[in-house]
């Protein structure tokens, strides 16, 4: 009961500072639009601080009142998706990363595999990683294998990060996107350990569940 | 009545200009200085100030000379900036200066200045003071100021008010505000004010000036300026009402042609102890600013060491974030490294994985 009173305080508290962000940079109809929005997300159970991020990003942007709800409209669908996808349990940041991916183009079925495979632990980077890729031109199909393969082969997500951004360099070079992704995934692969293996220290040959060019 | 012109110019080793950031204006001017016949003059104006903004020299010149009389002043002001912390900025720094006349003494002066400045966000609040002595007609002066100020700068406007204090063998008080845009192609500047001197009759004086630059080339301006100064007992100065025009040349392309003759500036983030410090390369840039989610959309300028830009952040949250970022005050840009996504507002971000 006692933590119960202290997660309302501090949600409160939450709420609050996020209002005062509003009241400062809105003008009051915007505002008004944008906290009935924010309360409908609330009342769905999704995050609200994309909402309330969304909002402060067309007030910077100087975006009318009817541009702003037509943004945190769309992404509210998106979070609304992102959550029914990855699963009610899962965590505002996984929920958002889901709905930036879906953003991009990226399937909820993609989503749903890398669910899958960590099916308690956080996939925001995961996800992150999956959305860049496929907005800097890597086919979806592609992008999401290779993620996949990486991720069962228990990559961190600071490879992770340092792949999506190794192909990002070669594409800014002239490399293919898809090329570019497939020798980088083998490499990274290459100097991951091998599951079962003694301290890592084995490396492995391109293993067997990297997809192969027929 | 026949001018014959004469032009001051100053020099730097050319080795060095490679690694500084140099603009030399040349022109003319028209002005009326006090107890002076009104006159044509020929302007010069050098500043320099190394890349990784430790450190500024400014200098300007002007030379008149006619059948009756010739006068000739100029001034240099050295200055090093000392950063405290991502919030605080101390200057210090030494100012020459001299006025001379013909069939008359010349007017020199010389001082050393402090100051510090307190940044928050866009804001600041500064505070500082000069000493040093005037030397005229024979004999010499202390020379104290002190001033306080405050400014903002959003986008491309910068907003600053003042006040000071001079005691010399003189005393006044002045108040100021001024007012600079700076966009890709022009730069225009206003400044105005008042003083209070208590030891003269009338006591009250007011001045205003206006500045302007037209970007031909990224190294080449056409500069205008006119307006009305008061005598500046700190640099032995009378006077001056004027207007002018010059060619500025700077030895640095300006960033306005960013785009199109550099690369787009890149992104990147590391971990820094329990924090985390985002950097942007950015060449030839002399600011960035950064606005993301994490900032709330608000931007934020970057602190410049070298060629590349940076802040250190709070720990940012692992997964997909949105941001933007400006350079010299131009467009908002995706920058090079990282994957363009709409906005939903018709513009574009980028989308940084953060591990």
């Amino acid at each position: 009961m006692k933590y119960a009173a202290l997660f309302v305080v501090l949600g409160a508290g939450a709420l609050g500072a996020q209002d005062a962000r509003l009241a400062r940079r809105l003008d009051a109809p915007t505002q008004a639009a944008v906290l009935k929005l924010i309360d409908v997300a609330r009342s769905r159970g999704l995050p609200t601080e994309p909402l309330v991020e969304k909002a402060l990003e067309g007030a910077t942007k100087r975006a009318p009142r009817e541009a702003i709800e037509r943004a945190l409209t769309r992404r509210m669908d998106r979070l609304q998706l992102s959550r029914e996808t990855l699963g009610a349990a899962s965590s505002d940041a996984d929920v958002a990363a889901g709905a930036t991916a879906l953003e991009v183009g990226v399937p909820t079925d993609a989503i749903r595999d890398l669910r899958a495979i960590r099916p308690t632990r956080s996939v925001a980077v995961p996800l992150a990683v999956l959305a860049e890729l496929v907005a800097h031109g890597v086919p979806v199909a592609k992008a999401s294998q290779m993620v996949a393969v990486l991720m069962r082969r228990g990559v961190s997500e600071g490879q992770l990060v340092a792949l999506g951004r190794d192909v990002q360099g070669d594409i800014a070079t002239g490399a293919s996107p898809e090329a570019s992704l497939d020798v980088r995934t083998r490499y990274l692969v290459a100097m991951l350990p091998v599951p079962g293996a003694n301290n890592g220290l084995v490396n492995s040959a391109i293993p067997s569940d990297l997809p192969r060019k027929p | 009545m026949r001018s014959r012109l004469a032009l001051l110019t100053l020099a730097i080793p050319t080795s060095l200009a490679a690694q500084l950031d140099v603009r030399l204006d040349a022109g003319a001017a028209r002005l009326s200085q006090r107890s002076l016949p009104v006159r044509s003059a020929m302007t010069s104006a050098l500043t320099v100030q190394d890349a990784g903004r430790a450190w500024s020299v400014w200098s300007s010149a002007l030379a008149a000379r006619s059948d009756s009389d010739a006068t000739a002043q100029g001034v240099g002001v050295a200055t090093v900036f000392m950063p405290v912390g991502n919030r605080l900025r101390i200057e210090g720094g030494v100012v020459g200066a001299a006025f001379g006349a013909s069939r008359a003494l010349p007017v020199t002066a010389a001082s050393g200045t402090a100051r510090g400045q307190l940044l928050a966000g866009n804001a600041w609040i500064e505070a500082g003071g000069s000493r040093g002595r005037v030397w005229r007609m024979g004999s010499s002066a202390p020379l104290t100021t002190i001033s306080a100020g405050a400014g903002w700068r959003r986008d491309a406007l910068t907003l600053a008010a003042g006040a000071s204090a001079v005691r010399a063998d003189t005393r006044y008080r002045d108040a100021s505000l001024i007012a600079r845009l700076s966009r890709a192609r022009w730069e225009l500047g206003a400044a105005a004010g008042a003083r209070h001197t208590s030891d003269v009759s009338p006591g009250d004086a007011t001045w205003g000036e206006v500045d302007a630059a037209w970007w031909l080339s990224p190294r080449v301006a056409l500069a205008a300026s006119g307006g009305r100064a008061l005598e500046d007992a700190t640099r032995g100065v009378p006077s001056t009402r004027y207007a002018t025009v010059a060619v500025r040349v700077a030895l640095r392309s300006r960033a306005w042609s960013h785009a199109a003759t550099r690369e787009r500036p890149a992104l990147s983030i590391e971990m820094h102890g329990e924090q985390q410090l985002l950097t942007v390369s950015a060449a030839g840039a002399q600011r960035v600013e950064l606005m993301a989610d994490f900032t709330g959309w608000e931007p934020v300028e970057l602190t410049q060491t070298g060629a590349s830009f940076s802040m250190t952040l709070a720990r940012v949250a692992a997964g997909s974030h949105h941001v933007a970022i400006r350079v010299d005050g131009g467009a908002w840009l995706v920058p090079a490294n990282l994957s363009p996504a709409d906005d939903d507002f018709g513009g574009r971000v980028g989308l940084l994985s953060v591990p």
